[in-house]
């Protein structure tokens, strides 16, 4: 019997899991979970703090699921492995004999890296337990600061305000979420974000988070000087791969787990997938990190299926999200393109929610734009093919643009009523994909 | 107009049940009871009592209860969700099953009163599309049935529970756009609808007030104070209104 264990409870881990039983009912498998829950949604827990869900729903298996799959839940961190004599070391002594292994461990939220990190009540929205952390914080503190430029920096501001905290959001760039949003579209965030009670202050930075004799945040420095009171720090300026134990092996790594298509790492038997791995990418000719949901399901599925013996290729997909931001439906689609030149830096870590494929833009492109009070849809074109699209508020577009982009369907009779943009483009899209599905 | 509520004059009532069979008569359902609080002359029937902070409002998410003139009342929007009935701490919102709602009587109709009639029951089922969905669980913590939707949409499936009530609830929640009809563009007939007394908005006078043989029922503005169940507040509040009422009736010019 091929003795099957996954580091990682997450999306990734738990479908591999899941893929595993299915193709080979008499296989032993061992999920090793960093926390002590049962898989919960991780996107979930942004629901969480606005009171939308509670932190018993949001866990997505039951115990009894594991008992039902026989997935053997060990809950533990991974400390090392042996490649060798194949085996997993837990940081607690434990060691886990594998045939094969998926390494499916996530990323982490990173701290900020200046001092003060450490005080109590610097926030993440990282894990459950942070969520939990940040719920307990919020009932007694009166004023915070959210830091970070993506989607986890705004639902911590939206879930600190709902609260009632005076929540303040300090923005390095002078639009909200720069590497995606235009102009109109951030206005159009902020309108919503204001309306909480959020104060937004662009241009901002902190050199320095102050800390009271007690441990306790009471305070950041800004790069003028000036010092802000405030009792809480929500962080979100990015995560990173959690894969510490996997240094010092042969297994290849860059900023995550190299695999190839089908999700092998350099060392056999040992697969890696979810945020943790750098998966090539066919838009962008290179190792991308995708720190998505949908790519995560995906991608063990594939590592799962392979692992019990199939021969699947792995096809990374347009990277996807819809998220809800102060009650602003926002889907994002594909290749966006602020550009990494102009901003490598922001870059250096990926938010959670975010792919690097956003950033990016295709070598010549063309923008397509259309606008209807506060719904916005704006495209990439490149050549004859739809590269992204944003679409902000009403979301009937966002199917159609999916299918569009995910199929690479020619658009040239569509070319004309995307460069008159305007109202009457949404219309011409909806009718173009309706022809060409049925065709 | 002022918030209102129904009570009782313990003096005056002769326990005829009129008011329960009034109510029934024209609603198809008592939406009243004669049990509820009681204080030396007075009672609170089991009934709406208008809060000033309208817990049943704020907990639809569907524009199903409104408040309008200091009454709340179920308006066409309602899909038997049941938020409306965990959110109301006197108990007294109920669901019924649509097909079992009387008509409009004889003068809401003579009067162009009576609402349209029920659009034919389209059966529908909640669809879900995997790769949208996030395993949040949103959908299942609001399913007033409990459903799991979060199990469908994982893998895609059209949520066929038997307990499914059809009110769309997961489908308006859902912050990642998972869910839909799958009967689209058409919404199906929910099964249900909220009913709760409001104070027959479109009648000219409660039934119940109006029926009553010896003028026990009466409406009074709604003291804030009223909410707290304060024997010494309803002795201040309630009596200088049944005192009003006495001379009213004294005076023969009965409301």
């Amino acid at each position: 019997m091929t003795r099957h264990v996954i580091i990682g409870n997450g999306a990734a881990g738990v479908t591999a899991a899941e893929e595993i039983r299915e193709r080979d009912p008499r296989g032993h498998v061992v999920v090793i979970s960093g926390e002590p829950y049962p898989m919960y949604s991780r996107p979930g827990l942004a629901y969480v703090v606005i009171d939308e869900v509670s932190d018993q729903q949001v866990i997505a298996r039951k115990p009894e699921w594991y008992s039902q799959e026989r997935i053997t839940l060990l809950f533990g961190k991974a400390a090392s492995i042996d490649i060798a004599a194949r085996y997993v070391h837990l940081e607690d002594g434990r060691a886990a004999h594998y045939d094969r292994l998926l390494i499916a461990s996530g990323a982490r939220a990173v701290p900020p890296p200046y001092p003060g990190a450490d005080l109590d009540g610097v926030l993440y929205l990282d894990t459950l337990d942070s969520a939990k952390q940040m719920l307990a914080k919020a009932k007694t503190a009166r004023r915070a600061v959210v830091i970070g430029g993506g989607i986890t920096a705004m639902e911590m501001a939206e879930g600190l305000a709902h609260h009632g905290v005076d929540t303040h959001y300090f923005v390095r760039k002078n639009t909200l979420w720069s590497t995606v949003f235009n102009e109109t579209e951030s206005k159009l965030l902020e309108q919503r974000i204001v309306g909480r009670g959020v104060t937004i202050h662009y241009n901002t930075e902190i050199t320095e988070i102050l800390g009271g004799a007690d441990g306790r945040v009471r305070g950041v420095r800004l790069n003028n000087g000036d010092d802000f009171r405030c009792d809480l720090v929500g962080a979100a300026i990015g995560v990173k791969p959690q894969i510490e134990f996997a240094r010092g092996t042969p297994i290849q790594v860059d900023r995550g787990i190299l695999v190839n298509d089908r999700l092998e790492t350099t060392v056999p038997d040992v697969y890696a997938a979810g945020d943790c791995a750098q998966v090539w990418d066919r838009w962008s000719q290179k190792h991308m990190l995708d720190v998505l949901w949908p790519t995560a399901i995906a991608a063990g599925r594939v590592a799962g299926a392979n692992m019990a013996g199939a021969h699947q290729t792995y096809m990374k997909g347009v990277p996807f999200n819809a998220c809800l931001l102060f009650g602003l439906h926002v889907t994002a689609i594909g290749q966006l393109g602020g550009g990494r030149g102009d901003d490598g830096e922001v870059l250096q870590h990926i938010d959670r929610g975010s792919s690097e494929v956003w950033a990016t833009r295709p070598q010549s492109y063309a923008s397509a734009w259309s606008q209807d009070g506060a719904n916005t849809v704006r495209l990439v074109l490149d050549g004859d093919r739809l590269a992204g699209a944003l679409i902000v508020g009403r979301q009937t577009l966002a199917d159609p643009l999916r299918d569009l982009i995910e199929h690479q369907t020619d658009i040239r009779p569509l070319l004309p009523h995307l460069r008159a943009g305007g109202a009457a483009m949404a219309e011409h899209i909806q009718q173009f994909w309706r022809n060409t599905i049925h065709s | 107009m002022t918030r209102e509520i129904l009570i009782r004059d313990l003096s005056k009532c002769v326990v005829c049940d009129v008011c329960t069979t009034v109510c029934k008569d024209r609603h198809g359902r008592a939406r009243m009871n004669l049990e509820g609080p009681r204080f030396p002359r007075y009672q609170l029937p089991n009934v709406c009592r208008n809060c000033p902070d309208t817990p049943c409002v704020t907990a639809c998410r569907l524009d199903g209860m409104k408040e309008r003139g200091g009454r709340t009342f179920v308006t066409d929007a309602c899909k038997g969700c049941n938020k409306c009935v965990e959110a109301c701490p006197f108990g007294v919102v109920t669901l019924l099953p649509i097909e079992h709602k009387k008509k409009e009587g004889f003068f809401a109709r003579v009067l162009g009163l009576a609402r349209s009639a029920e659009p034919k029951a389209i059966v529908g089922h909640v669809a879900s599309d995997a790769s949208r969905c996030v395993q949040c669980g949103v959908c299942g913590y609001n399913c007033p049935q409990g459903i799991q939707v979060r199990d469908y949409a994982r893998r895609g499936k059209t949520v066929d529970d038997p307990r499914c009530v059809r009110c769309g609830l997961c489908i308006e929640v859902c912050p990642r756009g998972t869910l839909r009809w799958d009967i689209a563009p058409e919404i199906p007939s929910p099964m249900f609808r909220a009913d709760k007394c409001n104070l027959c908005d479109g009648y000219a006078e409660s039934a119940c007030v109006k029926e009553c043989p010896t003028q026990a029922l009466l409406r009074i503005p709604a003291d804030e104070r009223l909410l707290n169940m304060n024997e010494a507040l309803y002795h201040e509040t309630v009596g200088k209104y049944l005192a009003a009422a006495d001379d009213r009736r004294h005076s023969g010019g009965v409301k």
